[in-house]
């Protein structure tokens, strides 16, 4: 079993110290309401008495694609505080420091390409599904194996975020993987109004919700309505219709080159974002209560960039924002995890308050401390690609895709369980409240049951008792504990290990009981949550 | 390294080999059939209750204390030509030599080597090219490929077809119909028609048909859908509907995992999930439990009269026959037949891919009703296709993707016929292969919007008010301009009026 036993109250003098964020009046008394409540709630699923620290084992589960045994080896060396850190201050994790990742990614050629560079690779003979199925499955790639956890889980928070369908047409497929790469992960740990201009001038999200047909003679609202409703302000959250209808004419011009006039007889490339002057309705604007100076010529784009600064700066996109980053992290009561009012505004105020503003890892810094975090934070369902991330990472799945082009049985799965990057149809992203534990339960089962009897082509074999072994979990009666430990950091509850253990029976198991023994700990009800 | 194993346990029965001339994105978004050891069950995440606030299923005046129909949908899924299987015969342009459109110019006609002749009554030979007559809307005359009345299966002319229906008044055929939406992507085109809102931008992940059921009062029933899908998963329509699993064939409906020790794993996990607290998992985990106990009770006993054949397609068929005669109450069932992209060598004449194709849907379809004819009257099917395909064959001998295709509906209330507009909302009649009325010259225009036929069956068979339709299922009073949703009265008004059918089970051809 771990060697270091670390007793429960370890975190217990730092316990009150996050109050040194600004402070925000009365917020120790709303966080101990907090605490009464989450605690309450977690109880039947918190077993903390495997040697594992709780709290580091709880930070893993919420900033990584899931538990493992390595992590919390890593974390654990490091401790809490320089782990986060690290994980943090992320780029010093990535790209050549993260040679194992690198080695897993060789084959998926579309990822240095321009939209240009893969329309001319993956158009001919209709091949745009290669280019499609490396955009979406490097993603997993990434949850599964990048050192850099915690930077591509909010990668994938501002995709979500900022949801665009791949399939929701054909030019997507070129498209979609230069704005991932180049607006959302380059600005996923950075600043949320650098993220949010940056995917203003996103080919792939101006063409998804049409404001490339956003021209003065003939408005489209559909991304101005977007903009406010999905990528800032929130929905209903201070803006009018009229709004929405000036916002579409500040936008009007702003367009993507993809053929023929678009392009300017050749002087933009396929997939540029392009603005067209000649589209852009010069008079005056009114939003949300501020003056915009109609400009003509190609200054006309600077309405657009100021407001895009007014919604980013906008407190109701702090609160909006916020409140969304805690219901990720820290989940919450309720269908819809409401988070804990008292964390959600100190994040709105660090939003406020960071210079520059709305900086994401000054955010991240107050809900991932030690104190909120182990505090305030409740039960939350692993959405299916967590579930996938979460499983192959506590194997230590060698996961092989021979042709990242073509589909993988893990996304047909992905696909069963009904989450898969980038599949999701409307701009609003996957949810993120407890509609996922609602009805997947037999495609879950069928998954678990797939991937621990090897019954997924694309993960090379992998040895339940070389698991077991890393855990001192290979004798008969202690397997069961081994899983839990494995799968879980020793979260699963006495009656699960104990149900557990009665499958494998008391003597000597085979590696296919094993293994029917992991599907069936990871089909349990605690695993099914973080 | 190996050839992976998803590639080798593709169904073998069903459209897979039909599509080694399907474009590539079709092949993409088919083959995804997973036949591990433990394949089972897909199931959509029950809707959340919150998703349609204060509205609630009304029954249709006149109709209180009915029953609604259970409905069978049907998708051909890579879009089905519609030219080879109805032909509007007395179109010129379709055997016109050469097809001129300005645009486009096809020297030896639209379809020099694999249209189809009108018919011809001295020629009745099932080998001839040659269409057999349906009927006529208006002036305009429509035949069908003689495959939808081929009796013969694996040398013997044993099985029952779909013009048999058709000949009884069973069957309404419906060319020119589908998306007003003119998208030309398969995934596209089958998310636009499966969301139900083809003309307004996406806001919901609720497929159309999920919208229905989540609505809908429910029966009681553990599994509120049951989708028997070519590829295990819950189709769009029905994505996030209630109670919905996907599965092929009711057995599959068990425990994933060794059957050795599916019942040990089955006392843990139902007493661990007994054991939680409220969270909503416990109770979808109870209801799969139910589900699993109650189909293993449902028994696969088709009518003998019934002859379906041995194909995936068929199976699914005499399954899905099975589960809604035994007493689950499913209340929407879902199948599809795939195997529709034919950009090459499409093969409409007896031997060829797409004659086979639609001989498989006749006679299977055609078993079902056999198989069914003690709960007929309650059972509404639809067909339907994502789009049809171009109006000329391209230089392979298959044809590219177009816009308009074909909608067949069977059923206890079916008014029998072939329905057809012009335009849409207009007079009735074909829509025409005259350059000028076509897509981009090459495309037939659909003229009948498939809400219009799915709004009528919802209305008069599924006890849903129209108000319901318009503002929860379709969402059609948000569109601007509102679409034309003409009725074309396919659904007879009347209360089922079959009873056994009179068909003769076997018959030689001449």
């Amino acid at each position: 079993m771990m060697p270091s036993k670390v007793s429960a109250s370890n975190g217990a003098s730092s316990r009150r110290q996050f109050l040194q964020i600004p402070a925000i009046g009365g917020a120790a008394g709303l966080l101990s309401d907090a605490m009464s409540k989450e605690a309450e709630a977690s109880a039947p699923l918190r077993m903390a008495d495997a040697g594992y620290d709780p709290d580091l084992v709880l930070l893993i589960d919420r900033i990584t694609g899931g538990f493992s045994l390595s992590e919390y080896q890593y974390a654990e060396s490091l401790g809490y505080d320089a782990y986060l850190a690290e994980q943090l201050n992320f780029e010093t994790i990535i790209d050549a420091n993260d040679p194992a990742l690198q080695a897993r990614l060789v084959d998926y050629d579309i990822l240095p390409m321009s939209a240009l560079e893969i329309v001319v690779a993956y158009n001919p003979m209709n091949m745009s599904f290669i280019a499609l199925r490396q955009a979406t499955t490097v993603q997993l790639m990434w949850h599964v194996y990048a050192k850099a956890q915690l930077y591509y889980r909010m990668f994938q928070f501002w995709n979500q975020h900022l949801n665009i369908d791949i399939n929701s047409s054909g030019t997507q497929r070129f498209i979609l993987w230069p704005f991932l790469r180049d607006k959302v992960l380059a600005n996923a740990m950075g600043t949320f109004p650098d993220l949010i201009q940056a995917s203003a001038q996103g080919s792939a999200m101006l063409y998804y919700l049409n404001n490339n047909t956003n021209v003065a003679s003939a408005p489209n609202e559909n991304y101005a309505r977007e903009v406010m409703e999905l990528h800032t302000l929130g929905v209903d959250n201070g803006y009018t219709q009229t709004d929405i209808e000036e916002l579409a004419r500040i936008l009007t011009g702003w367009s993507v080159c993809l053929n023929g006039a678009g392009c300017n007889g050749g002087l933009y490339e396929y997939g540029d974002f392009r603005f067209i002057s000649g589209n852009h309705d010069t008079g005056n604007k009114m939003l949300l209560g501020n003056f915009i100076q109609g400009q003509s010529g190609a200054s006309g784009i600077n309405e657009g960039i100021q407001a895009i600064t007014i919604l980013t700066e906008h407190p109701n996109t702090a609160d909006y924002i916020s409140r969304k980053l805690c219901r990720h992290f820290l989940g919450g009561i309720n269908y819809a995890y409401d988070p804990p009012e008292d964390i959600v505004q100190m994040v709105k105020w660090t939003y406020l308050n960071s210079n520059p503003i709305g900086d994401i890892r000054a955010m991240l810094s107050v809900i991932l401390q030690r104190d909120v975090l182990t505090n305030a934070s409740s039960p939350k369902f692993r959405r299916p690609l967590d579930l996938t991330s979460s499983s192959l990472r506590a194997i230590n799945a060698d996961l092989f895709v021979s042709n990242p082009g073509f589909l993988s049985i893990l996304s047909f799965f992905m696909d069963s369980m009904g989450m898969h990057p980038n599949f999701w149809g409307p701009p609003n992203g996957p949810f993120d409240t407890k509609t996922w534990s609602e009805g997947s339960a037999i495609p879950r089962w069928a998954y678990v049951d797939a991937l621990s009897n090897n019954g997924i082509t694309d993960v090379v074999s992998y040895s339940v008792t070389n698991l077991l072994s890393q855990v001192n979990a290979t004798t008969g009666g202690t397997q069961a504990q081994g899983l839990n430990e494995l799968l879980t950091g020793g979260r699963m509850t006495q009656k699960e290990v104990e149900a557990v253990q009665d499958f494998i029976g008391f003597g000597t198991a085979s590696e296919s009981r094993l293994k029917e023994a992991l599907g069936l700990a990871m089909s349990l009800p605690t695993y099914q949550f973080i | 390294m190996d050839k992976p194993q998803y590639i080798a346990q593709l169904d073998r029965n069903d459209g897979y080999r039909d599509d080694h001339f399907a474009c590539n994105e079709y092949r993409e978004i088919t083959r995804r059939a997973f036949m591990g050891r433990s394949a089972a069950a897909a199931a959509g995440v029950v809707a959340a209750s919150h998703v349609l606030p204060g509205i609630s299923l009304s029954k249709a005046v006149g109709q209180q204390g009915a029953q609604p129909d259970i409905l069978v949908s049907c998708f051909w899924r890579g879009g089905p030509d519609l030219l080879s299987q109805l032909i509007p015969y007395s179109d010129p342009w379709l055997y016109a030599a050469p097809y001129n459109s300005g645009a486009e110019f096809f020297a030896d006609g639209l379809r020099p080597t694999i249209g189809i002749s009108p018919p011809d009554d001295n020629d009745p030979d099932l080998s001839a090219q040659r269409c057999l007559h349906l009927g006529n809307v208006g002036s305009d005359a429509f035949g069908i490929n003689k495959a939808y009345h081929d009796r013969e299966y694996l040398g013997v002319e044993d099985r029952n077809t779909i013009f048999e229906f058709y000949q009884a008044g069973e069957v309404a055929f419906i060319p020119a119909a589908g998306s007003p939406d003119t998208n030309r992507s398969h995934f596209s085109a089958e998310a636009l028609i499966e969301f139900g809102t083809p003309n307004q931008p996406q806001t919901d992940i609720t497929g159309w048909l999920a919208r229905y059921l989540n609505i809908a009062p429910s029966l009681g029933s553990p599994l509120r859908g049951a989708a028997f899908s070519s590829n295990r998963l819950v189709p769009k329509m029905l994505a996030f509907a209630e109670k919905t699993l996907a599965f092929q064939a009711l057995s599959e409906v068990v425990l994933p995992g060794n059957p050795a020790t599916a019942q040990q794993r089955s006392d843990i996990l139902s007493t661990r999930y007994a054991a939680q607290s409220q969270d909503p998992l416990k109770s979808g985990v109870l209801n799969a439990f139910e589900i699993i106990d109650l189909l293993q009770q449902v028994p696969i006993s088709p009518h003998p009269d019934a002859r379906y054949t041995n194909s995936s397609f068929g199976q699914r068929l005499l399954n899905a026959a099975a589960l809604i005669r035994g007493g689950v109450n499913v209340e929407v069932v879902y199948t599809d037949r795939t195997g529709w992209d034919n950009h090459a060598t499409i093969g409409t004449f007896k031997g060829g891919g797409m004659y086979d194709r639609l001989k498989d849907i006749s006679q299977n379809l055609a078993a079902f009703r056999v198989d069914l004819q003690d709960d007929w009257h309650r059972i509404t099917l639809v067909c339907q296709g994502e789009f049809g395909r171009q109006i000329n064959e391209n230089a392979d001998g298959g044809t590219d993707h177009g816009n308009g295709g074909l909608m067949m509906l069977m059923g206890g209330s079916i008014n029998g016929g072939v329905y057809a507009k012009q335009t849409l909302g207009g007079a009735d009649g074909w829509a025409g292969l005259d350059p000028a009325l076509t897509i981009d010259s090459d495309a037939i225009r659909t003229t009948i919007d498939y809400r219009a036929v799915y709004s009528e069956v919802l209305r008069k068979r599924l006890l849903v008010d129209q108000s319901v339709i318009d503002n929860v299922i379709f969402k059609t009073s948000a569109e601007q301009p509102p679409p034309v949703l003409d009725e074309l009265g396919v659904i007879s008004n009347s209360a089922a009026r079959l009873s056994t059918p009179t068909i003769k089970q076997t018959r030689s051809r001449r």
